[in-house]
């Protein structure tokens, strides 16, 4: 366990965890209410949120999606019904 | 939603049935997984042959499959599966370190973290979707593909632990570490997107 470089509190292995947890959110109640209270007094904790928070938006708004060859659907049809 | 991973029970389809299944439940996902896929093999043609092995595997076991149930999840751990057994073996990348090891080092409640963020660092305002696409596929399979299921297809920890046949506490771990690569490649223009 480490302390937290900014407001020193020795939990900020701990903040890290749940910082994934409620980003996918997969946190309990108490661990959104310390974590909300926590990023409220800790700037390193805070800057994480939003990074990670900017990181997650722009895996899901700046990565391509690649077109299905159209003749991919067909071909498995015809496969699976001759 | 009930987990079709959890429980196969086989049934009995008729022919006309299993169509009606398969394109009803399963054909509505070929999209996703066609982009799993590429992502995983880097390779359009590679990716197409997953995806048609996938759908054939389907098909050929869908007596296994309840109606209703999670038809994306099961077809995903299908695909994984697929591509663990044919396509890593001939996979055009370099061999990967062990990471069951890193993940269990990471994991270790004594290792520090220095995952801190560097507020220091210059801003590249001019970053590109093709940088987002360099930093995932930069990650080792084992990290990108857990990436791929949580952020991109939204799947929880619970399914992507069936999906992938691991136990949650690895899923976490993994997702931890591979957020911490991520970060070292995009945290500076994360910054410069919204928090600068």
């Amino acid at each position: 366990m480490s302390d937290c470089p900014d407001c020193s509190c020795g939990n900020y292995d701990k903040c890290l965890r749940i910082l994934n947890l409620i980003l996918d959110d997969e946190a309990t109640p108490s661990q959104e209410a310390y974590f909300y209270d926590h990023i409220e007094k800790c700037m390193v904790c805070f800057a994480h949120y939003n990074v990670e928070m900017q990181i997650r938006q722009l895996m899901k708004t700046k990565l391509c999606q690649k077109m299905v060859p159209n003749e991919l659907a067909d071909e498995i049809r015809k496969k699976i019904v001759p | 939603m009930t987990n079709q991973i959890d429980t196969p029970i086989r049934r009995s389809y008729s022919e006309a049935k299993k169509v009606q299944v398969f394109d009803g439940e399963f054909m509505p996902h070929i999209d996703s997984m066609y982009n799993f896929a590429y992502r995983l093999t880097f390779d359009e043609d590679d990716a197409k042959d997953l995806v048609q092995d996938t759908y054939m595997k389907a098909y050929r076991f869908i007596n296994s499959f309840q109606e209703g149930t999670n038809a994306k999840a099961w077809l995903y751990r299908i695909l994984k599966n697929s591509f663990i057994n044919d396509y890593r073996k001939k996979s055009k990348q370099p061999a990967k370190v062990d990471y069951q090891e890193v993940e269990q080092f990471y994991n270790s409640e004594d290792t520090p973290s220095n995952a801190t963020v560097d507020l220091r660092m210059e801003t590249t305002k001019d970053m590109i979707g093709d940088e987002i696409s360099n930093a995932l596929n930069s990650l080792a399979v084992d990290f990108r593909t857990v990436v791929i299921l949580c952020d991109l297809e939204g799947f929880t920890y619970e399914e992507m632990a069936k999906i992938l046949d691991i136990p949650i506490g690895t899923v976490r771990s993994r997702l931890h570490r591979a957020r911490n690569l991520l970060r070292e490649k995009l945290g500076t223009y994360a910054l410069s997107m919204g928090y600068n």
